[in-house]
């Protein structure tokens, strides 16, 4: 069928010749059969109808199948064989779709099914003992099996391509079926050849033992004068076994064969050659021998026979074992593989379905491994993904809230207190725009006029004035008194963060209050509890009149004890709101402070600048209390300099507030310079006093510098209050430990 | 008899502490501040009670500045301290446990003070 190729463009008709063809040779070839032994024939047929099925489907399977068995019917007399081809068909189509090789269907069909029908049929038809039954069932599984091999290599190498109409060769193979036609070939030829050794000594056996039991019969003592009409034990030399010969009378001698199961004699002569190849044949042998007065031996081959073919069975039981032992094994391990590359094909589509891919266990140690790299390599390049996605949907968010907009030619007119630009829009053009600055932050834009870069936070006029913009811009040009490029950004986050630090504020203003109540209240409680104690001895010495008196005084003590404990939970409660520490940028901290404090500074027209180093190391700082101090001190310096303005008669130079921030050699520093009224020299001493200020009544509950003192001696630092040497104003100085000076100090 | 030396910067809380001290049946000198309390220290002194705030001055200073004027005898005297503040610094805590046998919390209760003034062996207060 192979060689039956014709070339492409074809009309229908050498089409439906060609098949036809195929069909005849197919058909010439399934009518040869090859007897190997006796009993053992091969003959082509499954190998057909199992190509048929495989390149054209079930249908002419099934043709193929009923013509390329007829023959086993005109050779054997029965249609048993026939029948199972096209049972076999139907569990092809039912079980081979891409999942089993054909020698597996073939081993199980042939093997369970196909056994249990022969045993039945050999048994009903020829009533075969069950040894040579087996034999023969097993001759038949192990054919099949040797053509099924053969039909899985020719699938696994060649198709039939419809198109073209020819058989053409595969561009892959399958590795599972590589591996299971191998096996499975290997398997069934093994055995196959094994009992085709088996078998092929059976006539020689067989034969030898004829001519010992016609040798014997010429020495049997009771061959001169033992009685016809029974049968006498005869003793085969060198076998050592006993058979049993029957006596019969010449004149009936072939009734009584007939009734021993004689249905072949042999006389000694070489003839019948070919019914020798049957097993039915030997099994109805009998070796006959004229004896004198008329009488005939006649001895039965059965039982010889049939134990012969019961040694054979028992020599190719286990080899038959094996092999169903070897197909459930390749079964297993076929799975694995299919498993293994399903796998793959999940992997590979999720990969490009972008999804994660779960590495699931997989039996074989290449692909695990390859699977892994593939895995985790798929797995990363996805998360790379979601992260370049992450970022630019954080960036358009970004944009949204920073409402950023770009523009050239940026004046500020300080007159009029607008600041002045051309926006450039992509759909619109140029656009001159003005916005409106508050009177506040006209100062802000005057400090900066004539640098290169300026960078200047700003409120609109008309809005509440929590709504801070930030202005970028660079490139100054004298001509224009303006930059020619820039940028405005809404910095929304400012009134919650206003907010916030307000709040911050307020806890912190009265977690200082109950600080400073508690040690205000536990001294004059000492005195009254001491009080009342001496005042109850001095009762003591008056006698029992003055007892209730006494009573009263003991009572004094134990209310202080109770108000004391009161003060101790009050205490704690304070304490707990500011010694939360974390790692804190102070340059940052620093920046937050002046920002919250921008509004006044600038409305009172106060010029803050900021000076620090390049880069701080973190401190480990209660960061939300060092925020208040240094919003606490700033307060005080712009409320020093409003004092100092209100005693000048004449205009001074523009008021400052400096805040530098310095390191150290173990202590980093924070130093708040102003050019206010200063202290008075009596009041430096009481300046972190609770209830100390002085400010006006209603303007300062003078607990901020004794709260900035509580949180600053907490974290192991120190707070100075001075007046500026040689100017006016004073100078408030932190130091906060560095963090190695800081261990060194605890240790 | 008892030698006690009372350092207060607090003149009424002062008051009461001496006249607690001297119904106990000590004899007992009060002092205002660092100077006061130098003036008044002798060798005999039993028991020093010090507040750890005397008003400008430091508590620890004060005792510090006896000592080293060597105006009492280490051997003999038990040194307090008292504090209406709750927050210390580490230092401060230090230096504490090793120069006195207690810091105690205002108010300290009556039967605390008499305690330290009669036998100067209270080491905590069992509030």
């Amino acid at each position: 069928m192979v060689g039956e190729v014709i070339d492409a463009d074809h009309p229908a008709r050498r089409r439906w010749l060609t098949l036809a063809a195929a069909f005849v040779v197919a058909l010439a070839f399934s009518s040869l059969r090859f007897v190997a032994a006796p009993g053992f024939e091969f003959y082509a047929g499954p190998v057909f109808y199992m190509l048929a099925w495989r390149w054209f489907g079930l249908k002419p399977a099934l043709v193929v199948a009923a013509a390329v068995m007829t023959p086993t019917f005109f050779w054997w007399g029965h249609p048993v064989s026939i029948a199972l081809a096209i049972g076999h068909v139907f569990v092809i189509d039912r079980w081979a779709r891409g999942r089993h090789s054909f020698s597996t269907i073939t081993l199980f069909y042939q093997g369970l099914f196909g056994s249990a029908i022969g045993v039945v049929f050999l048994s009903l038809t020829y009533a075969s003992p069950i040894e040579v039954s087996a034999i023969v069932i097993a001759r038949k599984v192990l054919c099949e099996l040797v053509l099924a091999g053969a039909a899985d290599a020719i699938v696994l190498f060649f198709r039939y391509d419809p198109r073209r109409v020819r058989i053409v060769r595969n561009e892959h193979l399958s590795l599972q079926f590589s591996i299971d036609a191998l096996v499975s070939n290997v398997v069934a030829c093994a055995a196959a050849l094994f009992l085709l050794g088996q078998l092929n000594g059976v006539t020689a056996a067989v034969q030898s033992i004829n001519e010992r039991v016609s040798h014997d019969l010429a020495d049997w003592p009771g061959r001169t004068d033992a009685p016809a009409g029974r049968s006498y034990p005869l003793r085969i030399n060198d076998e050592g076994r006993v058979t049993r010969v029957f006596v019969a009378s010449a004149a009936t001698w072939r009734t009584d064969a007939g009734r021993l199961g004689c249905e072949r004699f042999d006389t000694g002569r070489r003839s019948n050659t070919s019914d020798r190849n049957t097993f039915t044949y030997w099994l109805h042998l009998c070796v006959t021998a004229p004896l004198p007065s008329a009488r005939v031996a006649i001895v039965p081959m059965r039982p010889m026979a049939t134990a012969m073919f019961g040694d054979i069975g028992r020599r190719t039981a286990p080899l038959l074992l094996f092999l169903f032992v070897a197909q459930v094994a390749l079964m297993v391990f076929r799975r694995a593989i299919q498993r293994s590359l399903d796998d793959w094909v999940v992997a590979i589509g999720k990969f490009r379905a972008r999804e994660t891919i779960d590495v699931r266990p997989t039996r074989f140690a290449e692909t695990a491994e390859l699977q892994a790299l593939f895995a985790t390599a798929s797995n990363d390049y996805l998360e790379a993904e979601h992260e370049r996605a992450r970022l630019a949907r954080a960036v358009t968010e970004l944009r949204a809230t920073m409402d950023l907009k770009l523009f050239s030619d940026v004046v500020f007119d300080p007159d009029e207190c607008a600041l002045r630009f051309v926006k450039l829009d992509p759909t619109l053009g140029r656009r001159d725009i003005v916005m409106r600055v508050t009177s506040a932050d006209r100062a802000a834009f005057q400090s900066v006029g004539g640098q290169n870069d300026i960078m200047v936070e700003f409120r609109m006029a008309n809005s509440d004035g929590d709504d801070w913009y930030l202005l970028l811009a660079h490139d100054h040009d004298a001509q224009l008194d303006g930059w020619r490029y820039g940028c405005v950004i809404r910095l929304r986050t400012a009134k919650a963060f206003q907010t916030q630090m307000r709040h911050n504020a307020r806890l912190m203003e009265l977690g200082g209050m109950a600080s400073a109540l508690s040690h205000e209240l536990r001294q004059p409680l000492f005195t009254i509890a001491l009080a009342a104690e001496n005042g109850g001895t001095l009762l003591d010495r008056m006698g029992d009149a003055v007892l209730p008196a006494r009573r009263k005084f003991d009572r004094i003590v134990e209310q202080v004890e109770r108000a004391t404990a009161i003060i101790q939970r009050t205490s704690t409660y304070a304490r707990i709101e500011r010694d939360e520490r974390e790692p804190t940028d102070l340059l940052q901290t620093v920046q937050n402070a002046a920002r919250f404090m921008r509004a006044v500074v600038q409305e009172r027209d106060i010029h803050l600048s900021i000076v620090t180093p390049e880069a701080l190391p973190t401190l480990m700082l209660p960061r939300v209390g060092v925020e208040q101090i240094l919003v606490n001190a700033l307060q005080n310096a712009a409320d020093s300099i409003e004092a100092a303005r209100a005693l000048r008669v004449s205009p001074a130079p523009p008021d400052r507030i400096t805040v530098r921030v310095e390191v150290g050699a173990d202590a980093i520093g924070i130093a708040i310079e102003d050019t206010g009224a200063g202290l008075h020299a009596d009041i430096a001493d009481s300046a972190f006093q609770a209830f100390s200020t002085t400010k006006p009544a209603g303007k300062g509950t003078g607990l901020g510098l004794f709260v900035c003192r509580q949180i600053i001696d907490e974290v192991g630092g120190t707070i100075t209050l001075a007046d500026n040497v040689a100017k006016p104003g004073a100078t408030l100085r932190m130091q906060f430990p560095k963090p190695s000076a800081a261990l060194a100090a605890a240790a | 008899m008892r030698r006690v030396l009372i350092i207060e910067d607090d003149c009424e809380l002062r008051e009461e502490l001496v006249e607690l001290a001297t119904t106990l049946g000590a004899r007992v000198v009060g002092a205002r501040n660092g100077a006061e309390a130098m003036a008044a220290c002798t060798g005999e002194i039993d028991v020093i009670l010090c507040d750890y705030k005397l008003g400008i001055e430091n508590g620890l200073d004060v005792l510090r500045a006896l000592r080293e004027a060597q105006c009492f005898d280490p051997a003999r005297a038990a040194i307090y301290l008292m504090t209406g503040h709750l927050d210390l610094t580490f230092a401060a805590r230090q230096e504490i446990e090793s120069a006195t046998r207690g810091l105690f919390m205002k108010p300290l209760r009556p039967a605390v003070v008499r305690g330290i003034i009669l036998d100067g062996h209270i080491t905590s207060d069992r509030d």
